[in-house]
């Protein structure tokens, strides 16, 4: 039993890694918490759903490409003007959610849907039998930070990324283009939550409400500590590792949810920024 | 001391506001106590150690920005410091209309009317001042109350400062304008790198060579001890 | 002219604004009998109490909630059950109802006290989605998916419903308006202009915070138990994120902070998802696109900027609104 604990573990840790990174990316950046982010991930793989007339590959590329897309113009319009105003900028994301939300359901239906996998087969690992899709969920994942890091560490514009997080007026004074580093971050958050969506969603259903797994991974973000991406990357294996544990010894459904939610209420209380993060109480 | 004028002066990012913030509550010491009247309020919350008579102004200004000038005041009317000290009956405005005539914002009355936002910068900072003097507190502390003014400002809130003193409030001043702060002052405190480095008369501290090394280096120090 | 005489019709010349609505809308049922127009205007007023709710919390104490169904769903719930179980009508559930909103509203508290704005959002926005949760896993008591129902309505009669909502809504409007106009509203909006220079007022915050959710605990607890017993039905569907969006839109569309705008405001809301009512499914996707048209080109909502024309300044400290009328009726006679 352990040995599935870990491996499930350890994938729904990837979903979490990349889904948080994306959002943390932008609220270290942007400053603003985008609520729209897992309507992001799930618009995504309905685009993919559609696009599956041309062919599994071409529907990945044009889908991930149009999240991008959308994730610039969404910044453009809506959340760009608002940034200085951080409570309607928030509302303004959720509005885009459950838009996205209604739109969905409209044009695709309120059922069930999904789309397949990018591999399929198993494979058997520690002797459990895993779905190979799942191992490239994960392997994919593991990708995608390890790129992101190395981006933010080692390219110029990784590190002007840093230092619009750390301080967006003295980044602006020595030169550094702030708005095309929030237009960039907005479109690796897409390109993270896109990517999420390729490898990810074969492995659930497709429903109208996915968005909300934004909810699920709230507690990652609290307890790794929000705008630190190192914190998303632990805390996203971390709680993926309680929930699975808990569903797999007490009991699955809503119970798991219900402990990771009691973990960030006493995150919250006990040490409210998080293992990593920035404050997330007021000033002194 | 009571009754005092003190001067708290070091180079930028000696500590300067942050022991202010730690004295009044809003930062927490990592070591060490703070005592007020005899009753230690290391962790007490800022309201609290207000309503002990402890208050303190803001080195960048933090006014109410969407309420009027007289109801930034009357906020601490309400507090319970002031409420016990209040008579009987009396006009819930006359308080706040007293003090905002203390740092002389009132004789123009429009100036009443004002949102906290739309005031100037230097009648930002003398509200800031009269927000603390509506709980008629013991000790004030003055974070930089000359950062940014002109000098017809510096010369009203020399005043206004004066008179507080005259009037009897312990007033403990944090700034960086020499001038201004050494005309009123009868004693200050030194401190660079956290630590206090001198404490003393205004000339004393003048002559001091640690004092002149801590702004101007190693030979500025030497050169002006 | 005597002064309570001048007094008096200084008052009334003031209030003539909310004098009219009120007015009109209880004079409404002279002229419709029509029960579907009516119910609608009934949704409007329990949205106006709801969306005052929120505002007094966010607009005017600045503590922005995206879960205000939370004490409005468990408010809900509690007078269906008191209704369902120990038949308890509905002058009597309804309150109590109130009540457990202020319950809720002193625990959402907590966490509020620790969190930065948009922290505390992200916690509310979650939260109505755990007590579905656990409404869901035990459908003994709570009905679990299909929810409670058959509670007794308000009155057989709608246009007495009618009356019941709109004074409900009145009173609830007038009631937090007085208080935004006190000492205590002053103090609310303090802590939201700046939190720390309240503090160092020497105004005890935390206390406030925690009134602040009573308050707004209570008047979310009152319209969620009305609404129980008007659709006689209560399931976990109201906990859904779309619900606490009425509030918000409500509010925001007649003006944040402004209270009476939730009225206006609530109307509007439920006149669009009326309007809406043959396309079912735009609803939630209109009200949320127009909410973002809202917030992005009218911030200020739709009630302000009207009565910003007339100079309104909305929510002034009484004692200052009298202060100004002597100070300029001194220098203008």
């Amino acid at each position: 039993m352990i040995e599935e604990i870990v491996i499930s573990a350890l994938i729904l840790g990837g979903l979490y890694a990349l889904l948080s990174l994306g959002f943390s990316l932008i609220t270290g950046v942007a400053r603003i918490m985008n609520f729209a982010h897992g309507a992001f991930y799930m618009l995504a793989a309905y685009l993919i759903y559609s696009a599956l007339s041309w062919g599994q590959g071409p529907a990945i590329i044009v889908s991930v490409a149009l999240i991008i897309v959308i994730s610039l113009v969404v910044y453009k319009l809506l959340v760009g003007p608002l940034r200085e105003k951080e409570a309607e900028a928030a509302l303004v994301t959720l509005a885009l959610a459950l838009i996205i939300q209604e739109g969905v359901k409209l044009i695709w239906g309120p059922d069930y849907k999904s789309i397949p996998y990018v591999i399929t087969g198993y494979v058997t690992i520690m002797g459990v039998r895993v779905v190979t899709q799942k191992l490239v969920a994960l392997f994919a994942s593991i990708v995608c930070v390890a790129g992101l890091f190395l981006f933010i560490r080692f390219t110029k514009s990784g590190k002007a990324t840093r230092a619009v997080t750390q301080n967006i007026e003295v980044a602006r004074l020595v030169g550094i283009n702030v708005s095309t580093v929030l237009m960039v971050t907005m479109a690796i958050s897409g390109l993270l939550a896109g990517l999420a969506a390729v490898f990810f969603a074969p492995l659930s259903v497709l429903s109208p409400t996915e968005w909300t797994v934004l909810f699920q991974f709230f507690p990652v973000i609290v307890l790794g500590g929000l705008g630190s991406l190192k914190g998303s990357m632990i805390a996203s294996f971390l709680i993926a590792f309680i929930e699975k544990t808990v569903e797999f010894t007490i009991g699955g459904g809503f119970l798991m949810q219900t402990v990771t939610f009691v973990i960030m209420l006493v995150v919250l209380l006990v040490k409210p920024t998080g293992l990593f993060g920035k404050p997330v109480m007021r000033e002194r | 001391m009571e009754g005092e004028i003190l001067g708290l002066i070091g180079p930028n990012g000696a500590g300067k506001t942050t022991l202010f913030n730690i004295i009044t509550g809003f930062l927490k010491p990592d070591s060490g106590n703070v005592f007020f009247k005899g009753k230690k309020i290391t962790k007490w919350k800022p309201h609290r150690i207000a309503n002990m008579g402890l208050t303190r102004t803001w080195q960048q200004t933090k006014p109410f920005k969407r309420l009027l000038a007289i109801e930034n005041v009357a906020v601490g009317y309400y507090s319970d410091r002031a409420r016990s000290r209040r008579k009987d009956h009396e006009d819930p405005l006359s308080k706040p209309l007293e003090v905002l005539r203390r740092v002389n914002l009132v004789p123009p009355e429009s100036n009443l009317f004002k949102l906290g936002g739309e005031l100037s910068h230097g009648q930002t900072k003398r509200l800031d001042i009269a927000r603390a003097l509506v709980l008629e507190p013991d000790v004030l502390l003055l974070d930089e109350p000359f950062g940014g003014l002109g000098n017809i400002e510096m010369t009203i809130m020399t005043d206004v400062i004066q008179r507080l003193h005259e009037e009897g409030l312990t007033i403990v001043i944090i700034e960086h304008k020499m001038r201004e702060l050494m005309k009123l002052v009868q004693r200050a405190v030194v401190m660079h790198f956290g630590e206090k480095i001198a404490d003393g008369t205004p000339r004393e501290i003048a002559a001091n060579q640690r004092v002149c090394e801590a702004y101007l280096g190693r030979e500025g120090g030497k050169l002006f001890a | 002219m005597t002064t309570s005489q001048s007094v008096l019709t200084q008052n009334l010349a003031e209030h003539k604004y909310a004098l009219a609505v009120s007015i009109i809308l209880l004079v409404i049922p002279v002229f419709t009998r029509d029960y579907y127009i009516l119910s609608v205007l009934v949704f409007a007023n329990i949205y106006a109490i709801f969306g005052a709710s929120w505002d007094i919390l966010g607009g005017i104490t600045g503590i922005f909630s995206f879960g205000q169904v939370l004490f409005f769903g468990v408010a809900a719930y509690m007078s269906a059950g008191l209704n369902l179980f120990f038949g308890l009508p509905p002058i009597v559930t309804i309150p109590v109802g109130g009540a457990f909103g202020v319950l809720v509203g002193l625990v959402a508290a907590i966490p509020s006290l620790r969190l930065k704005g948009p922290y505390f959002a992200i916690i509310s926005l979650v939260f109505p989605g755990i007590l579905a949760g656990v409404i869901y896993m035990y459908p003994a008591i709570t009905g679990g998916d299909a929810g409670l129902y058959g509670l007794t309505p308000i009155s057989a009669d709608i246009i007495v419903t009618y009356y019941a909502s709109t004074i409900l809504a009145l009173a609830s409007i007038l009631l937090l308006v007085r208080l935004v106009s006190s000492r205590i509203g002053l103090i609310f909006k303090s802590i939201r202009d700046d939190e720390d220079t309240a503090e160092a007022s020497g105004i005890n915050t935390t206390r406030y915070k925690f009134l602040s959710f009573a308050i707004s605990g209570f008047f979310a607890g009152i319209a969620g138990g009305f609404q129980a017993h008007q659709l006689m039905s209560i399931s976990p569907f109201v906990f859904n994120t779309s619900y606490s969006f009425t509030a918000i839109l409500s509010a925001s569309l007649g003006g944040v902070g402004t209270i009476f705008g939730s009225l206006a405001g609530a109307y509007l809301t439920a006149f669009l998802n009326e309007s809406l009512r043959s396309l079912v499914q735009f609803r939630v996707l209109i009200s949320a696109i127009v909410m973002i048209l809202v917030f992005r080109f009218l911030p200020e909502g739709l009630i302000r900027r009207i009565t910003r024309r007339y100079n309104f300044r909305f929510g002034t400290w009484s004692a200052v609104k009298k202060l100004k009328r002597e100070k300029i009726d001194a220098t203008n006679s």
